[in-house]
């Protein structure tokens, strides 16, 4: 089995990485185990 | 997988979203795609994103399907987290200090 090079492309330079302030109002998070207990 | 949206109030429209994905490229893939696809959509825009929808951009092959239901799952999370709060602070201004 091959990833498409836009799997590729995008796990080599991934869009948008990072986080918000979770407190934020105007922010929604929605997230899942197991990264939930690490954050 | 974090999936983050950040809403403009006044118009509903989704101004920035930000993924955290520790997982397979696949996983990594779709939550990249998923951010990219619900910027400049309005929240209820953003829920109508299908995971078979990021199956066929990304050509994922039957056995990483799910990591495009996780994607849909995030965003549909996200969304929901955001309404939940901005209806629990109309509650709160409107509901003269009683928690909803």
């Amino acid at each position: 089995m091959a990833y498409s090079d836009k799997v590729v492309d995008h796990y080599n330079h991934p869009r948008n990485v990072g986080s918000f302030a979770k407190d934020d109002a105007a922010v929604g998070t929605g997230s899942w185990a197991p990264l939930n207990a690490a954050t | 997988m974090k999936l983050q949206i950040k809403v403009d109030d006044a118009t509903g429209v989704i101004v920035d979203a930000k993924f955290k994905t520790f997982g397979c490229g696949s996983a990594i893939a779709s939550s990249s795609l998923a951010t990219e696809w619900v910027k400049g959509r309005t929240v209820d825009q953003a829920m109508e994103i299908k995971n078979t929808d990021i199956v066929q951009e990304l050509a994922l092959p039957p056995i990483k399907i799910h990591c495009s239901v996780l994607a849909e799952d995030a965003i549909k999370a996200a969304v929901d987290d955001y309404k939940k709060k901005k209806s629990g602070s109309v509650a709160k201004a409107t509901a003269s200090g009683k928690p909803a």
